[in-house]
C-alpha cells in the first residue's frame, strides 16, 4: 500500500511542466535513435549525458530514461519498413513485420508495434511499481559479501548469455574490471595506472568510455558496411489503425509478451533481444497455425514488440532496487545516476523518493506519449530513413568529440574517448561482446569496494564470502551460469567423438 | 583471422602488462588488509588465464575458409583495415586541430572531408550539412547551454 501511496505522490513531480517537457525530448530523442541505423540506446545515452550537467538529476533521469525505452518504439519503424531493425530487439519483429509492409499493410504493422509496445510498456511499468520496494527492502539486509556475490552473480549471467563467446565475454568483463582501477585507490589514495595523467587521477569517466566503444566503435564499422546502392523503402499504405478482428487477435500476444518480457528484462544479462526472440518462439508454439509466422502475421509483431518494451521496465527493478545494471543501457543508465551524486540501490527508495517515483512514474506518461508521437509522426520518422549515411555517420562522429570534449572541456576526454572507440572497433572485428565490458566498468568500483570491505571485516579471510546463505547461494549460482556453457560443450564434444 | 587466438594473444600481453605495473604501485601505509595492489593482481591474473584458455581454444570453424581464400596477407590486411585506419587518421589530425582551430572551423573541415568521400557527388548537401551542424551545435550547446567548446580561430 505503501508503494502505491508513493507512485500518486510522484505523479505531482512529473507533471510539471519542465519535467514533461524533458519526457518529451527524451521519447522523441529515443525514437529517432531507434529509427536511425549506427547509433543504440546506450551511445544515445551517452551522448545526451554531457548536456544534463546542471539539470535537476530527476528531470535529466527522466529524459534520459525517455531516450531508453523510446529506442525500442524507433527501433520497430525500420525493422517493418526496409527489413532492418533499428535496434537489435526488433530483429523480431522485420520477419513478420516486413511482410505486413509488402502485402500494403503497413499502417496495421507500425500501429500494431506502436499499441503492443504501449500496453506492455504500462503493464511493465506497473509491474515495476509493485516489485521495486518490496525487493529494496529485502536487499537492506544486504552487507558488503552479498554485495559482492550480488556482483559476480550479474557479471556471470551476462557473460553466460553471450553464447559461444563465453571466453571472449570474460576477457571484455575483466577489461572492464581493470579499466575501473585506474584513478586513485579511494581507500589508499596511491594513483594507479594513471601513467602521469592528471586527467586520469579520477579514473576513466564512463561516459567517455561508453561513447568511444558504442558511438565511435559503431560508426567505423557502419562505414565499412555502408550498403552501396539503394535500400527499398516500403511506402505506409493502408489505414494506421486496426480492425476489431485484429485487435482482438493482437490482444493475448501483447498480453504474454509483455508479462513475459517484464521477468526475462528482471535477470541480468538478458535484453530486450533475447525477450523477443523468446516471444516469438512462445507465440509460434501457442499458435494453431505456425505456419503463418514469417509471412505477415500479426501476432509476430505483436508478441515480439511487447516484449522489447516490457523488458526495459523489468530491467529498471534491479538498477532501481539492487544498484545492478543488467544490460549496456541500464549500465549507462545507473552511471547517470552516479554521476548525479545518486546512488541506485536499496537506499534510494528511502533516501530520494522523489527520484524514484518521479522516475517510475514519468515511465507510465513516457508510454502514453510514445504511442501518441508513433502513430501520427510514422511517416515523419520514415523519412529520416531517407537521411543518405555517409552524411550521418561523420555527424555522429563529430557528436560523440563535441560529447567528449563538453564534459570537462578537456581535449584529453576526447583522445580517452577515440582510444576506446580503436577498442570498440577492434572488439567487434574479434567478435568480442562489447556490453561486458561496459556493465563491469560500471560495477568495477563497487565490487573492489565490497571486496576490500568483506577482507577488511574477516582479516582476509575468504570463508566470508560465503558466510550467509545469500551470498553462498549468489556464488553458486554464478559458478552454475559460468561452468554450464563449459560442461554442455564438453558433453556435445564427447558425444560427437563417440558417434564418429 | 583466427579472433580466438588475436584476442587471446592481446589478452595475454594486456595481462601481463597490466600486472607489471601493478607491482609498481607503492606498497605504503596499508590502511586496510587488501591494499591497493591485492585486487589488481587478482584480477590481472584472472585475465592471463581467460586470454591462455583463449589462445589455445580451438577458435572459429570459420578460420580455415577466411585465411584460405584470402588473395595474399597484406592485401587482406588492407582491404579489411584500411578503409577504418584511414578513418581513425583523418580523426586523430581532427582532435589535434580542434584546440588550435577551433570547434567550428575544425568540425566544419572533418565532416566535410569525410562526407566528400562516403557522399561524394553532393557537394551543396555535403557543405551545407557540415557547415550547418558546426554553427548550429556551437551556438545550441554553448550560447543556449553554457557548455565549453574551443572558439579556437573564429572567436565570437
Amino acid at each position: 500500500m505503501d508503494s502505491f501511496a508513493q507512485l500518486f505522490s510522484g505523479f505531482s513531480a512529473v507533471l510539471q511542466g519542465h519535467n514533461l517537457f524533458y519526457l518529451f525530448l527524451g521519447c522523441l530523442a529515443g525514437t529517432l535513435v531507434g529509427v536511425l541505423p549506427g547509433i543504440g540506446p546506450a551511445a544515445g545515452i551517452g551522448l545526451l549525458l554531457p548536456i544534463t550537467f546542471g539539470m535537476d538529476p530527476t528531470s535529466a533521469l527522466i529524459m534520459l530514461a525517455g531516450m531508453y525505452y523510446g529506442a525500442m518504439y524507433g527501433g520497430s519503424t525500420t525493422a517493418i519498413l526496409i527489413n532492418t531493425p533499428g535496434e537489435a530487439s526488433s530483429v523480431m519483429t522485420a520477419l513478420d513485420g516486413y511482410q505486413m509492409a509488402r502485402q500494403g499493410r503497413a499502417g496495421t504493422a507500425l500501429a500494431i508495434a506502436a499499441i503492443s509496445s504501449f500496453v506492455a510498456g504500462t503493464i511493465g511499468v506497473l509491474l515495476l511499481s509493485l516489485l521495486a520496494t518490496p525487493l529494496s527492502e529485502f536487499a537492506l539486509r544486504f552487507g558488503p559479501p552479498e554485495y559482492f556475490a550480488l556482483m559476480i552473480f550479474a557479471l556471470s549471467t551476462v557473460n553466460s548469455l553471450t553464447g559461444g563467446a563465453s571466453l571472449k565475454g570474460m576477457l571484455a568483463i575483466v577489461l572492464g574490471l581493470m579499466v575501473a582501477t585506474v584513478g586513485a585507490d579511494l581507500q589508499t589514495g596511491q594513483p594507479r595506472f594513471t601513467f602521469g595523467f592528471g586527467g586520469l587521477q579520477e579514473g576513466v569517466d564512463f561516459v567517455i568510455v561508453v561513447i568511444g566503444l558504442f558511438a565511435i566503435g559503431e560508426v567505423l564499422v557502419s562505414l565499412e558496411g555502408m550498403v552501396k546502392g539503394q535500400t527499398q523503402i516500403m511506402s505506409i499504405k493502408g489505414r494506421r489503425w486496426l480492425s476489431g478482428r485484429e485487435l482482438r487477435e493482437s490482444l493475448p500476444p501483447m498480453l504474454r509478451g509483455g508479462l513475459l518480457g517484464f521477468f526475462l528484462g528482471v535477470l541480468p544479462g538478458v535484453g530486450a533481444t533475447v525477450s523477443s526472440i523468446a516471444a516469438y518462439i512462445a507465440e509460434k508454439k501457442l499458435s494453431k497455425t505456425p505456419q503463418e509466422f514469417g509471412q505477415g502475421s500479426i501476432r509476430g509483431v505483436a508478441g515480439p514488440e511487447a516484449a522489447n518494451n516490457a523488458c526495459t521496465a523489468g530491467a529498471m527493478v534491479p538498477l532501481l532496487s539492487l544498484g545492478i545494471a543488467g544490460n549496456s543501457s541500464t549500465a549507462v543508465l545507473m552511471g547517470a545516476f552516479i554521476m548525479f551524486g545518486i546512488q541506485p540501490g536499496p537506499l534510494l527508495f528511502q533516501q530520494r523518493p522523489e527520484v524514484v517515483w518521479g522516475l517510475i512514474n514519468s515511465m507510465y506518461l513516457g508510454n502514453l506519449m510514445l504511442l501518441v508521437l508513433n502513430l501520427p509522426l510514422v511517416g515523419l520518422f520514415a523519412r529520416l530513413l531517407r537521411t543518405p549515411q555517409g552524411i550521418l555517420m561523420p555527424l555522429i562522429l563529430a557528436v560523440s568529440a563535441v560529447g567528449a570534449y563538453s564534459l570537462n572541456g578537456s581535449v584529453f576526454d576526447v583522445w580517452i574517448a577515440f582510444g576506446f572507440g580503436i577498442l570498440g572497433y577492434l572488439f567487434r572485428k574479434l567478435e568480442i561482446p562489447v556490453a561486458p565490458l561496459v556493465l563491469s566498468l560500471v560495477l568495477g568500483r563497487q565490487l573492489e569496494q565490497s571486496f576490500r570491505q568483506s577482507m577488511t571485516m574477516s582479516g582476509f579471510e575468504f570463508s566470508i564470502l560465503v558466510g550467509s546463505p545469500v551470498s553462498a547461494t549468489l556464488l553458486a549460482m554464478a559458478a552454475v551460469s559460468i561452468l554450464t556453457p563449459v560442461v554442455v560443450r564438453l558433453f556435445r564434444r564427447t558425444r560427437r567423438t563417440i558417434l564418429a | 583471422m583466427n579472433t580466438h587466438r588475436v584476442a587471446g594473444a592481446g589478452g595475454l600481453l594486456l595481462g601481463l602488462a597490466y600486472l607489471y605495473f601493478t607491482a609498481q604501485i607503492p606498497a605504503e601505509g596499508v590502511t586496510d588488509a587488501v591494499g591497493a595492489r591485492s585486487y589488481p593482481y587478482i584480477i590481472g591474473s584472472i585475465l592471463i588465464v581467460a586470454a591462455g584458455a583463449l589462445l589455445f581454444s580451438r577458435g572459429d570453424a570459420s578460420t580455415a575458409t577466411e585465411e584460405s581464400s584470402d588473395a595474399g596477407k597484406g592485401e587482406g590486411l588492407l582491404q579489411r583495415f584500411g578503409l577504418a585506419a584511414a578513418v581513425l587518421l583523418v580523426t586523430a589530425i581532427y582532435i589535434a586541430l580542434l584546440e588550435p582551430l577551433g570547434f567550428v572551423l575544425s568540425t566544419t573541415l572533418y565532416t566535410l572531408g569525410l562526407m566528400s568521400y562516403f557522399h561524394r557527388g553532393h557537394w551543396f548537401a555535403n557543405v551545407a550539412s557540415s557547415a550547418g551542424f558546426s554553427v548550429i551545435s556551437y551556438i545550441a550547446l554553448v550560447k543556449l547551454l553554457g557548455a565549453s567548446l574551443p572558439a579556437g580561430l573564429l572567436a565570437f
